[in-house]
């Protein structure tokens, strides 16, 4: 049974395997920390994407496909020769690791791993408290809020607030989103989140007429505030239009400034794309602090590991972090980024009989950059002892998670997570 | 010290005897200034309406913000006929006047803005009272009055005729005694014919004025006394199993014929409301052919949501459940409950039908708040558990496809099939009721019943539905008084329509209006259908807009048919937030007001796979000039529309007015006004 004191003990025990050097190297945080957070949309399989090399046998016996010969797990074998293993002490060489291994697809990720510049998080997720936690609504919800069991009481994510509490000026607001939404996770009380998608050059009104009807016609929509309607939904529409119109020329001048032509390939890749975007705007200088990305697809209820589903999906983020951090690295500009992953929970250790897993509670997330201290977090949960539904215990409650990264932007996390959370330390 | 206070204007009352119908008599009436807390109605006494059928009011007076002077002009809007809102002149305090309707109860109906028009105003089912306040910009003004209301049985038509063309965005009734059954206000037509619908030409909203919208939405709730049979000709055709284009990538496409189907249903179908409820369903049940990847299941899956659609909830749920599509979207196709323990089923189906489709995940009062618990926390509908029972009631299905079933109408190649082998036996015990299980397919029945029977099932579905149809944020009495009509009939083969007749009858159905942001497709489709537009058919390969396909459009907006992104499908049922955010409201100015291109100015556009109608604006705007013009185009995309707007307009088609036109309708397209549902 989860407990405070057993997740310090982990957590403490982590931190004391790394050499002292190794903690020494990572930046300090500041005023200026930027948080780029990618949810992994529908709820990632911890199991795997972080292998427990070390649980093996229990493991993989869990993960035979039912009424077949096959297994669900990721091959021993695999994670040998794509040498992704690794041990809590990044400089151990993959060779010599036996305890973890990265999904196979995961080279580049493990090769940052091995930089120092990845956190590995592992057990985490929302607390058994937490009643529905293996729906995606309530907890890709209380995820974005840092709250459990609140869903229909407050609609304010956990960035949104601290940008409430630390406040912001600036041409564009402080938090953005890639991904055309308006995520939880971002909304606070002050100031509405920048909500962009697609390539961020693109980002423009297009008149549909040429000279001096085009004109006319902008003319026309950029007069009216239709302040004569007494309508809720006029009053919202047009706050949005203006604040729309407001961020057009700055978000312009950011992407002609930076075209990103030097950025590693994107190929058709969503995630690849989302990131290069806010790598764009990292590096013209925009004033905004948290960026919201996502990946979907990881709702693997069924054929697991056939093409474009889980494999894939690691392979898929582990490049896309990695020429992240590469291209601002090359830049000058990886100092003060940090980049977190999350996802709605884990999922069910026994695969059901298509091939796939169903919610579960406990997962693995990533921090990656300079500021990180590397090594990991949390512990693996013992496969023997699952909970009646076949879930592992979670080692780690979110929100503990979720007190570093408000904090690494320089705000007080207990009021936004409502309690006292320790903070796991890996900034 | 400012308090946190809209501004309120308090009634005395002056006693007056009741009014009986077709009986006008006059209220004289001074308001005084008085302060009520910010989205209260006030606690004066207003003006008794409960005996009237209409209102029409003449009021002068002054509106102020404390420690200012009072604006300068008095007219009968107050300060807002006079001067512009402005947030910098504090001086000059502005706002403008607006009365509302209020139940025995205090609670609020309908509100309408400006008063002292002279225009007739229908007086809601349950209206008790008329009280009046300011709509400022600070929240802090006030005002004093001297109001004249008319409360009255019936509208003076001959009189009302003549200001009808002073005051367009407002209108009176038709200049004649034969009045609407109820509902008479123009903007209120239009609102519920784009709720229930997708909107309608002026001429059209006129028509169903005159007869009454009452009994348009009464037609509308028994769709199979319309006849359509217009419509088959109409929409574009299924091709036969094998002889459809099969590029997945080309404009070209399988893929695009179901999604242009659609389309031109919801344009051309005289059966509104039918289908307002298979595109609620349709994203109630979110499918994507993504993973399903089968024309010939969708199709089936879209009929059979269409059957149902105004049936029974239950009948619905179960008919859903077992479609092919369903089957492959949510993984329980093929699912095996043989060994339920060595080989557990998969839960995908299970979990969505408790969580999304019927019940929601945590327990409902009948007014739609939660239940909690002593610590306030909200308690849970069902358990992992029940979802495990419910995944193994519904093993056993699986989804049959023809492999080589020649040129035939392919829904008939989709097919599902029970195998008693594969099903987990019975009896099961789900949310503390047990469901006894024959091994056959009468199961799913059973199981939904089962759930369905739950406290929380119809508030769940009764608040989505007022939050599709009417207003984001429904009251908990909206909900309440609906709730009883949906239990009432959970057995009815025509629950659904009934509990529309509820919503649409209900006192604060009106008071949706001005509440709502529309969906992408909602702007595409009303945009077309306002300006009596057609999508060209049979489509052929060289017929874009001149820019695009409205589907290209659609999915430029974010709201590829049939591609919803997830189970969650595109957005929160009215959630404003999700439907407008900086990006998706440029793609609706840049994509979707692209629409604007295929204005028709003379003859049809052969190449346009989407034609709106404005060939006869002369015409149909009684006159050529650009003040007919804007007012032509203001009502039918916005109910008329705001001075500003239509000052704007006048602006720029007073150089030509057949040349600009489109950019008239670019203009309209991208205004907040247009935004709104």
């Amino acid at each position: 049974m989860f407990t405070r004191r057993r997740f310090l003990c982990g957590a403490t025990a982590a931190a004391l395997a790394l050499p002292a050097f190794a903690r020494g190297l990572a930046a300090e945080a500041s005023g200026n920390t930027i948080l780029v957070s990618i949810l992994l949309d529908g709820g990632c399989d911890g199991f795997n994407t972080v292998v427990p090399l070390n649980q093996y046998g229990i493991y993989s016996q869990l993960r035979k496909i039912p009424g077949t010969t096959q297994y669900l797990s990721v091959l021993e074998s695999d994670v040998a020769t794509a040498g992704t293993a690794f041990e809590p002490n990044y400089t151990v060489p993959s060779s010599s690791a036996l305890s973890y291994g990265f999904h196979p697809n995961m080279t580049a990720l493990r090769a940052l791993y091995g930089k120092g510049k990845v956190a590995v998080l592992l057990g985490v997720g929302l607390p058994p408290a937490d009643r529905n936690r293996t729906s995606h609504e309530v907890a890709k919800f209380d995820w974005a809020t840092g709250s459990i069991n609140k869903l229909g009481y407050t609609n304010l994510g956990w960035l949104g607030q601290t940008f409430d509490a630390i406040g912001a000026t600036g041409a564009l607001p402080p938090a953005v989103s890639m991904n055309y939404s308006s995520p939880t996770i971002l909304r606070g009380a002050k100031r509405t989140p920048l909500v962009l998608g697609g390539d961020i050059g693109g980002f423009n009104v297009a008149c549909g007429a040429s000279g001096a009807d085009c004109t006319a016609r902008v003319n026309a929509l950029t007069t009216n505030d239709a302040q004569s309607l007494p309508s809720i939904a006029a009053d919202f529409a047009r706050s949005v239009a203006l604040d729309t119109t407001s961020y057009v020329a700055t978000v312009k001048q950011y992407a002609t400034a930076v075209t990103g032509a030097d950025y590693p390939a994107i190929g058709k890749s969503g995630l690849k794309s989302q990131l290069k975007q806010i790598a764009r705007l990292i590096r013209a200088g925009s004033p905004s602090r948290a960026y919201f990305a996502s990946q979907g697809g990881y709702d693997t209820h069924s054929q697991q590991n056939s093409p474009g589903h889980h494999p894939d999906l690691v392979g898929e983020l582990s490049d896309a972090v990695n020429d992240f951090y590469g291209y601002l690295a090359a830049n000058g500009l990886s100092q003060n980024v940090v980049i977190m992953t999350y996802s709605d929970f884990g999922r069910r250790v026994q695969a059901n009989s298509t091939a796939g897993t169903d919610h579960g509670t406990a997962s693995v997330a990533f921090i990656v950059g300079d500021l990180v201290k590397p090594g990991v977090y949390g512990q693996y949960p013992d496969l023997t002892k699952l909970d009646t539904n076949g879930n592992p215990v979670i080692q780690v409650d979110f929100r503990n998670h979720i007190s570093d990264l408000v904090g690494a932007l320089g705000a007080d996390p207990t009021p936004i997570v409502g309690g006292s959370y320790p903070k796991l330390g890996y900034i | 010290m400012k308090r946190g206070l809209r501004a309120f204007i308090a009634a005395a009352f002056v006693a007056s005897p009741a009014i009986a119908h077709a009986a006008p008599a006059t209220f004289a009436t001074t308001y005084v200034s008085s302060a009520v807390p910010r989205g209260q109605t006030g606690f004066d006494a207003g003006v008794d309406v409960s005996q009237g059928r209409y209102v029409r009011l003449t009021a002068s007076g002054t509106i102020a913000l404390p420690g200012y002077s009072a604006c300068r002009a008095t007219t009968a809007e107050g300060c807002a006929a006079v001067s512009s809102p402005s947030r910098s002149a504090p001086d000059a305090a502005t706002g403008s006047l607006i009365a509302a309707f209020v139940s025995r109860s205090g609670m609020l109906l309908t509100a309408w803005s400006p008063v002292g028009l002279a225009a007739y105003v229908a007086v809601p089912p349950d209206a008790a009272r008329m009280v009046l306040r300011i709509n400022g910009t600070t929240g802090y003004e006030f005002g004093a009055f001297r109001v004249v209301a008319d409360v009255v049985g019936s509208a003076d038509g001959a009189a009302d005729s003549a200001v009808r063309d002073a005051t367009y965005y407002r209108r009176g009734f038709p200049g004649t005694r034969t009045l609407p059954s109820q509902l008479p206000t123009r903007s209120d037509v239009q609102y519920a014919m784009r709720r229930f619908g997708f909107g309608d030409t002026p001429a059209n909203v006129t028509a169903v004025s005159n007869s009454g919208v009452a009994a348009w939405i009464a037609q509308q709730l028994s769709p199979e006394t319309i006849d359509d049979s217009a419509l088959n000709t109409y929409v574009e055709p299924i091709p036969l199993y094998g002889t459809g284009p099969s590029t997945k990538d080309g404009y070209d496409n399988y893929d695009a014929i179901l999604q242009r189907r659609i389309v031109q249903r919801e344009i051309a179908s005289k059966r509104q409301l039918l289908e307002k409820m298979t595109l609620h369903w349709l994203e109630h049940f979110a499918v994507s052919q993504d993973k399903v990847n089968s024309a010939a299941a969708m199709i089936r899956y879209e009929e059979t949501v269409r059957t149902d659609a105004l049936g029974n909830f239950k009948q619905l749920v179960s008919d859903v459940s077992v479609e092919p599509a369903m089957l492959l979207w949510l993984d329980n196709n093929n699912n095996d409950g043989s060994n339920v323990v060595q080989n557990p089923p998969n839960e995908n189906f299970a979990r969505e039908l408790m969580q999304l489709y019927v019940l929601g995940t945590t327990q409902l009062n009948p007014d739609g708040s939660a239940v909690v618990d002593v610590a306030g926390n909200a308690l849970q509908t069902y358990t992992d558990t029940d979802v495990k029972q419910v995944a193994q009631a519904l093993t056993g299905f699986q989804r049959t496809a023809s492999p080589n079933p020649g040129k035939v109408d392919p829904r008939t190649v989709e097919g599902v099939k029970f195998y008693p082998a594969r099903h987990a036996k019975g009896p099961f015990t789900i949310m503390g009721q047990t469901v006894t299980d024959t091994g056959d397919p009468t199961i799913v029945g059973k199981v939904i019943a089962s759930i369905a029977s739950n406290p929380a099932t119809a508030p769940f579905e009764v608040k989505e539905l007022l939050q599709r149809f009417v207003t984001e944020t429904p009251s908990p009495g909206y909900v309440a008084r609906i709730v009883p009509v949906w239990n009432a009939n959970a057995d009815d083969p025509k629950q659904l329509a009934k509990v529309m007749a509820a919503i649409a009858a209900d006192p604060e159905f009106y008071a949706g209006k001005g509440t709502m942001i529309k969906e992408p497709i909602e702007f595409a489709v009303d945009a077309i259908r306002g300006l009596n537009g057609a999508q060209a058919t049979p489509f052929t390969p060289a017929m874009q807009t001149p820019y695009r396909s409205v589907n290209t459009v659609l999915g430029a907006m974010q709201q590829q048919q049939w591609y919803p992104p997830s189970v969650f499908s595109f957005y929160r049922p009215g959630e404003k937030e999700s439907l407008l955010t900086n990006s998706l409201l440029l793609s609706r100015w840049s994509d979707g007001a692209s629409l604007s291109n295929a204005t028709r100015m003379t003859t049809l556009c052969p190449t346009c796979d989407v034609n709106l109608d404005l060939t006869s604006l002369t015409a149909l705007a009684g006159g050529s000039d650009a003040q007919s013009a804007a007012g032509y185009v203001l009502d039918a995309l916005v109910d008329g529309g705001t001075p500003q707007l239509r000052g704007l307009l006048q602006n720029y088609l007073a150089n030509n007015v057949h040349a600009l036109t489109p950019g008239a309708v670019w203009i309209v397209l991208t205004s907040p006004e247009y935004e709104v549902n």
